[in-house]
């Protein structure tokens, strides 16, 4: 929100009102269809959600009665909120900074260091995994993380690494789920990031390199400011897809060993798709997109810093 | 760093090749489950699939053990049926969404108009919504325009995102936005001055600019509604009509290993023969100078 | 060129957009005349579950239930379900949006919730009523109509049912010079011949523990233990002998004699001669035979008993919505389900066990693989069904966190016990 009123104060004034007018017709004609989906399929079952937070909702009949706080209350005194509002955080710090962070690596490597041919080929392999699903990509990767038979732990035994109960141990179920993730979720991040570094200006690069500037300092104070429109919006993709991590942890762990790696959105799952508890499930909903929404917020506000539109 | 070494007659950076090792190998690890499950996938038994050291490569030709596939395709199994399901929703969905995302976006970054914060805020703000939540209440409003069990159920809500994970909400309004906002307003300007509306503007001058954003959110969209599961889960029931996820799984027998690797092979074949072709297309769109700054 | 490229282009992007505007507005209500256009026939909804080659067997009996009734249409949504949650939530969306299904086959799981719910109908009346329903009512085992009964009243015409048994590897019995184990044997006894199956190299492991609510029971009963209270109205997951029996699966972990039971795929590795004992009911021989074991190989024995003699059963049934507006239609269509045709064709499909004893002690139909194939009916007759109150999912979710929690080493069975009663207690108040 705050990124679009930045953007109006740096639209461009109007020179006649006859043109103004003509830019409002435009302008509703342009985004009243997208948002008039948006409020059928989106704000109205939003709505709902939030009404049926204050109630209790019987899904086989839908007979509702109002108990105002108590879903809310019930939430907030369960110690499995906490844990799962623990493991979403941890999620958003690694999933999300590590999705962009990696995706910004490898954008820059496959950029045009090497050879084009080459970079198209490195492109291709690394983005393919994101065109995969993941529910049959998932098979695999259980697979490889066998503590007894798995592949992963078989490379790592070459090198001395004693077992790691990937899937099995409360410590590195998480750490399975990162790598996953990553594994699905980069080269979505990195082409996305390649994008924006097309607008680099390749010719000021090599002038930063003959002024004397290092590897980092080009990358720092030229490639990051110009593609950050990218950057941001990969970010905030990556962490607003971390907040509601599910699909992941679903497929890999299920959410354990015990509660070990699960998330807010699968708890929120498991109240209305396995208790059949709305009221709860849409409460810890409404709680979570609060959480979101406080999350970008912050990541808006704090993007007037570091991203540069033009 | 800028040591040469002379290999095929050509001089080549000594950075260059640590760099190209470097990367050959993150290239391994992106692709090792899919070799070694299409190996597994071809042994005779799940103890020698998954025996250690893992197998990447499959066996010889003669050795390959086709009984799971031959297992999934017995019973008249309708494969193709759902590959065209799922290539039908998947190009609704994707023309959709590129072309509300690319309206919207452009007038929410380059217009001025009353209501622009509160509406980009709120869908802003639908981009966050676990579709786990609304799922009852969007399935009762898909039962009221009439659409349930037919292919409208899921590829309306998916165009406004309100279902695919991933591409949730604002999604490909936010991505185009981003665009837009970094095309200089002197284009703008210019445009005005030749007396070009603002219609015409963005049509024959933004559109085109827009190409390899464009380009990157069809595929975006394209792969993300290609692989949901959960709405063509809850929204279809007649098993003719599901997409390729939910169609794949409904044919895999429980307590197999062999069927299931079988099942994601077959699963992973038809976008690995997609991305081959257009995969030339798909890269390279993203190469093309969308704005010099 | 290029001018003119990108008049096309964005002449073409125009056009898409308003007709996916037009597709938007007006394509409701086009689908929804196509759907009354079927015109005059009644429609019967079926609600079953499963792999594709089981919703043929249904189709069949559908079909040749159609045969009789020309002015009806019969449309069958099949499920692949991986839990029962998902089963139901897909029960409740068709319910919502109008298209109930009128005749349901329903898992023992999923019963008494459907029953809280009122969305059954009860069917003693009408197989009193009826004579082919009342014999074969005569014929399921007694154990099985009870799990499909609540308060006394009968909800479900079971289809098939599952049971656990204890399968072995003979060859590793031999090798290991241990007698093949007999029924009523014990727990220390399963305990000892395991610990000497198990290679040190982990080449093979003693027995399979599958971390599953379904296989984990027969663990609990032949402990004279159950999850829930004898009236399923609350939890009772930490009862003495539930710890006891938690302590000894433990036990089976920190010894190494089963391998990870939360990732590891049992069935598979039992196939691959990986592990000397599994428990498992019928679904798993085709696969295993299919993987060439044969009668040589291996065979079952009823599971070791500690406390008494049991086993867990679970199985299907067919059942009849409770607002289904073609109530005659659909009792006949019930009849066609369980007509001797549909119950051979589903059990010869070779996963499920048959619900009557003429069928299940058939070898024309059980098969005779392994030699001790009837020990799985006897089975049936030994268990108790698998546990499953109205709060079903929830039970099953919070015992095997509470499990998971134990089997990483986080928490003592004592305590993760306590912890998951107290998590189901206050789900469900």
């Amino acid at each position: 929100m705050c990124g679009a009123a930045g953007a109006v104060k740096r639209g461009h004034i109007m020179k006649k009102k006859r043109t103004n007018r003509r830019e409002k017709g435009a302008a509703y004609l342009f985004t009243l269809p997208s948002f008039f989906g948006f409020v059928v399929f989106v704000l109205i079952p939003v709505i709902w959600v939030v009404i049926i937070s204050f109630q209790k909702y019987n899904v086989f009949t839908g007979a509702s009665e109002f108990v105002g706080l108590k879903n809310y209350l019930s939430i907030l005194n369960d110690p499995r909120s906490i844990s799962a509002l623990k493991n979403t955080l941890w999620y958003t710090l690694l999933c999300g900074i590590g999705n962009t962070g990696l995706g910004l690596v490898l954008a820059v490597l496959v950029d045009d260091i090497l050879p084009a041919k080459v970079n198209v080929f490195f492109r291709s392999i690394y983005f393919f995994p994101s065109l995969v699903a993941l529910t049959f990509v998932a098979i695999i990767w259980q697979e490889f993380f066998q503590t007894d038979a798995g592949v992963i732990n078989y490379y790592l035994g070459l090198f001395g690494v004693s077992k790691v109960g990937w899937l099995n141990s409360q410590n590195m179920s998480k750490v399975a789920v990162l790598i996953l993730d990553i594994w699905k979720n980069v080269g979505m991040s990195m082409l996305l990031i390649l994008a924006g570094l097309q607008n680099v200006d390749k010719g000021l690069l090599e002038a930063a390199q003959i002024d004397g500037a290092n590897a980092f300092q080009r990358f720092r104070r030229i490639i990051v400011p110009v593609a950050s429109p990218q950057i941001f919006f990969v970010l905030i993709m990556n962490i607003t897809g971390a907040l509601r991590i599910y699909e992941s942890i679903l497929v890999l762990t299920g959410g354990g060993p015990g509660d070990s790696s699960r998330s807010l959105v699968m708890l929120v799952a498991e109240k209305g798709f396995t208790s059949f508890d709305y009221g709860a499930a849409s409460a810890l909903s409404i709680l979570l997109l609060g959480l979101i929404g406080i999350v970008t917020l912050i990541q808006f506000a704090g993007s007037k810093w570091w991203v540069h539109y033009e | 760093m800028n040591k040469r070494l002379q290999i095929f007659g050509k001089k080549i950076k000594v950075s260059h090749i640590l760099l190209t090792a470097v990367m050959l190998m993150i290239a391994f690890v992106m692709i090792a489950p899919f070799l070694w499950v299409f190996s597994a996938s071809l042994r005779a038994s799940y103890s020698e699939a998954t025996a250690l050291p893992p197998k990447w490569l499959p066996p010889v030709f003669s050795e390959w053990n086709l009984t799971y596939y031959k297992k999934l395709f017995t019973g008249e199994l309708p494969f193709f049926g759902f590959m065209k399901n799922s290539f039908k929703m998947s190009t609704v969905i994707t023309i959709g969404m590129v072309v509300h995302g690319a309206a919207a976006g452009y007038a929410y970054a380059k217009f001025k108009f009353r209501g622009k914060n509160l509406m980009f805020g709120l869908m802003m703000i639908a981009m966050m919504v676990p579709v786990q939540v609304t799922i009852v209440a969007l399935y009762k409003i898909m039962n009221l325009l009439g659409v349930i069990n037919t292919s409208w159920a899921v590829t309306l809500p998916s165009i406004f995102g309100a279902m695919c994970p991933g591409l949730a909400g604002a999604f490909g309004i936010f991505m185009m936005r981003q665009f837009f906002l970094s095309i200089p307003k002197e284009l703008n300007d210019a445009a005005a001055i030749d007396g070009a509306g603002p219609v015409r503007t963005f049509f024959s001058i933004m559109l085109p600019m827009a190409r390899s954003t464009l380009a990157s959110l069809a595929i975006l969209v394209f792969t993300f509604s290609w692989n949901d599961y959960f709405t063509t889960f809850i929204m279809i029931n007649d098993t003719d009509k599901l997409s390729l996820p939910v169609g794949i799984l409904s044919i895999r027998q429980p307590y197999v290993k062999g069927n299931e690797f079988a099942a994601v092979v077959l699963s992973i074949v038809p976008v690995l023969i997609v991305f081959i072709i257009g995969q030339k297309w798909i890269v390279k769109s993203m190469t093309h100078v969308g704005v010099k700054g | 060129m290029k001018k003119r490229m990108k008049r096309i282009l964005a002449a073409v992007l125009a056009g898409t957009m308003v007709l996916s505007m037009a597709a938007c507005g007006s394509k409701g209500s086009g689908e929804k005349k196509e759907e009354s256009a079927d015109g005059g026939k009644k429609i019967l909804r079926v609600l079953n579950w499963g792999t594709a080659e089981e919703a043929q067997i249904a189709q069949d009996a559908i079909d040749r239930f159609t045969g009789n009734h020309s002015d009806v249409e019969v449309k069958q949504t099949t499920v692949p379900v991986d839990s029962w949650s998902d089963f139901i939530q897909k029960w409740i969306s068709m319910t919502t949006s109008g298209e109930t299904p009128d005749v349901i086959n329903i898992g023992l799981e999923a019963t008494r919730m459907a029953v809280e719910n009122d969305l059954l109908l009860p069917l003693d009346e009408i197989v009193e009523g009826d004579e082919q329903l009342s014999k074969l009512k005569g014929e399921y085992a007694e154990s099985l109509l009870n799990g499909f009964s609540v308060d006394g009243k009968l909800y479900g015409l079971p289809n098939g049912t599952q049971t656990m048994v204890m399968y072995y590897n003979k060859k590793m019995f031999d090798e290991a010079k241990i007698d093949y184990p007999k029924d009523g044997w014990t727990w220390d006894e399963f305990l000892e011949d395991a610990k000497k199956l198990t290679k040190e190299d982990g080449s093979v492991y003693g027995y399979g523990l599958s971390s599953s609510y379904f296989q984990l029971t027969p663990w609990w009963s032949t402990n004279d233990a159950y999850p829930t209270t004898d009236d399923y109205s609350a939890p009772d997951l930490n009862s003495a002998n539930m710890v006891e029996s938690v302590e000894f699966l433990n036990g089976l972990v920190e010894d190494k004699i089963t391998p990870d039971p939360i990732s590891s795929d049992v069935y598979s590795m039992f196939a691959s001669k990986q592990l000397a004992m599994v428990g498992a009911g019928r679904w798993c021989l085709n696969t295993w035979m299919d993987a060439g074991l044969t009668n040589d190989d291996f065979d079952c024995v009823q599971w070791p008993v500690n406390k008494k003699e049991s086993s867990v059963y679970g199985g299907a049934a067919w059942c009849i919505s409770a607002s289904t507006s073609e109530k005659e239609l659909a009792i006949d269509l019930l009849k066609e389900l369980v007509s001797d045709e549909y119950l051979k064709a589903n059990a010869a499909g070779g996963q499920q066990v048959p619900p009557t004893e003429s069928l299940a002690t058939d070898t024309e139909i059980m098969g005779t693989t392994p030699d001790n194939i009837m020990g799985i009916w006897k089975a049936v007759t030994i268990a108790e069904p698998v546990a499953a109150p109205t709060y079903f999912g929830d039970i099953e979710q919070g015992l095997l966190r509470g499990l998971e929690e134990v089997f990483s080493g986080e928490k003592e069975p004592k305590a993760a016990l306590d912890d998951a009663q107290a998590q189901v207690e206050s789900a469900i108040k």
